[in-house]
């Protein structure tokens, strides 16, 4: 056989290391590797880790920002214009969460975040008075959609808290996934979607906070699914020996009483999100879980006790 | 039978060796073998003591094998807050049931291991006592294996310092030192100090960063939002990531 390098000129001899040389180099530059980043979104840490090559990475960088930044003018507790397509959209969500949960579940309860000082993290404890003036405020029931808008009653206030971080989660998601990321995850403060393999070749091992320990209460293994968890301790203020968390029951204006923790499991994290809120304060969970077969709860009652309800997916209980 | 005999009696006799190598046992940390005719009477407070320890965690049991007092065994330990689970489902008490060819006084002992540790405090001891009195031998042995505590947060070997999402340090946590970060809207002044990394002074407004722990777990974090400033410790990790 004759050596490839003996038909080459004495000048292709030469440039033929200096190509091998440069492909290398090319080569390692675009090599998919594994990148976390963490970046700001409503307050909260978000983090994500993707597996791309290194060329890509700014660019899903840009692609987050975009979609977060886009989310945290829409849904900022102060906006006024009710009126744009991602407010119609995540409110016909919010609507469907409200009838499937009995109530439960509820955007307008920002008059109760603000009287109880979630919103500025002025905490106090309201007067049974001021609780029920509040309620005359509450109730999604009383929104209305005129004119390719949403119409608030004088002195309503939205709380989309519940709702949007998760959608945002969902389509910051999405759009790494059309930009060719096949596999990562994205966690905005709990709020989470995984999807592909995770750097070991498994599914995504998520470790659920324990309520009231250091630790993890669980280990899920899931890929292309969202996840988010509502918990007693995430937000909360003591007085007189009493937790009162941010979490509440839309019907008594105070906060939801019977649970520690809600973790929700299932296709799009949105719905995680608003399951998890409106599960929290429900006594009847699975009632409103059935509505929902492709999800599952994982609950921690105030007596610590745990059970899963609905759709079954791995998970080890430590 | 003194616990020496028992001793010698599981690890000797060829028909308590094939226990020892049964696959729950050898998956589990640790097991207890407990000879009695009545095992629900002392089975439960053999696993407080073991709780109390800390050899156990968890709340859930489940049986590998028909127990011939599965129902009593399962009544006993719901009393004492187990949760009974099906053999599909991760649980950290596994109970199996294994007829010896001859009785044996009521005994127990704990191997974790490979070794055998001394469960006689003071409760065990008593308990020890009112077996030897009160049951009679038995050919009846069940095997607890307990699954161990896994290790969920591990100290961190590194903090990694981001400021405005740009990782601008990673500092290990077995070098003492202070630093001064400046960011878009003030400073942060951090020290790590004994494997420990915490804020000692920001110019954000509410100091909830300088108010925070100090953190050493891998995964742990402080954060201060208005200097766009975080804190995290790296380190060998048993999740990817967090829910709650």
């Amino acid at each position: 056989m004759v050596p490839v390098l003996s038909i080459l000129s004495p000048a292709r001899k030469g440039l033929f290391p200096v190509l091998f040389l440069i492909f290398l180099v090319a080569g390692c530059r675009t090599r998919s590797g594994w990148h976390e980043y963490t970046i700001l979104f409503f307050d909260t840490i978000c983090d994500v880790q993707v597996f791309c090559p290194p060329s890509q990475v700014a660019e899903t960088q840009e692609e987050m920002r975009r979609v977060f930044t886009a989310i945290e003018a829409h849904f900022s507790p102060d906006r006024s214009d009710l009126s744009s397509a991602a407010v119609l959209e995540l409110y016909g969500t919010a609507r469907r969460l409200h009838a499937d949960s009995l109530g439960y579940f509820d955007i307008s309860v920002g008059p109760l975040t603000r009287l109880w000082g979630f919103q500025t993290k002025s905490y106090r404890l309201p007067a049974p008075e001021e609780i029920t003036a509040a309620l005359l405020l509450v109730g999604q029931d009383a929104i209305r959609e005129q004119s390719g808008s949403l119409v608030l009653a004088p002195g309503m206030r939205l709380d989309w808290g519940g709702l949007a971080k998760g959608w945002g989660v969902d389509l910051a998601a999405s759009a790494l996934r059309d930009l060719g990321i096949a596999r990562g995850f994205i966690n905005a403060g709990g709020d989470l979607f995984c999807w592909g393999r995770n750097p070991t070749g498994s599914a995504w091992r998520v470790g659920i906070k324990h309520p009231r320990r250091q630790g993890y209460l669980g280990v899920l293994s899931v890929s292309g699914v969202g996840v988010a968890t509502s918990g007693d301790y995430q937000r909360y203020f003591e007085k007189d020996g009493v937790r009162y968390h941010h979490i509440f029951d839309p019907q008594t204006g105070y906060p939801a009483r019977g649970k520690q923790s809600v973790t929700v499991i299932g296709p799009e994290t949105a719905l995680c999100d608003g399951l998890s809120t409106a599960l929290f304060p429900n006594p009847t969970p699975e009632k409103i879980l059935a509505r929902y077969p492709d999800y599952s709860a994982i609950i921690v009652d105030d007596k610590g006790k745990l059970r899963v309800l609905g759709k079954s997916y791995p998970l080890e209980i430590l | 039978m003194d616990r020496r005999d028992f001793l010698r009696f599981l690890f000797a006799s060829p028909l308590a060796a094939p226990l020892l190598s049964i696959p729950q046992v050898e998956e589990a940390g640790s097991a207890l073998y407990l000879i009695a005719a009545d095992p629900q009477d002392y089975l439960p407070t053999i696993v407080t003591e073991m709780e109390k320890r800390g050899l156990i965690q968890g709340t859930r049991f489940s049986l590998r094998e028909p127990h011939p007092f599965a129902g009593e065994l399962r009544a006993a330990l719901a009393r004492k807050g187990w949760e009974y689970a099906s053999g599909a489902t991760s649980t950290s008490l596994t109970l199996a049931y294994q007829p010896l060819r001859r009785s044996a006084p009521p005994s127990f002992a704990l191997i974790r291991h490979g070794r055998v540790w001394d469960l006689r405090t003071r409760e065990l001891g008593k308990l020890w006592r009112e077996m030897n009195g009160r049951s009679s031998p038995s050919a009846c042995l069940t095997v607890a294996s307990f699954s161990e505590p896994a290790p969920l947060l591990s100290p961190g070997r590194s903090a990694a310092v981001f400021v405005d999402g740009k990782k601008r340090d990673t500092l290990s946590l077995k070098t003492s030192q202070v630093r001064r970060y400046r960011t878009l809207r003030g400073e942060v002044l951090i020290r790590v100090e004994g494997g420990k990394v915490e804020v000692l002074a920001s110019s954000c407004r509410h100091k909830i960063c300088q108010s925070s722990a100090p953190a050493f777990l891998t995964g742990e974090r402080i954060v201060c939002a208005p200097n766009h400033f975080l804190l995290a410790i790296d380190g060998p990790r048993f999740v990817d990531t967090v829910t709650g």
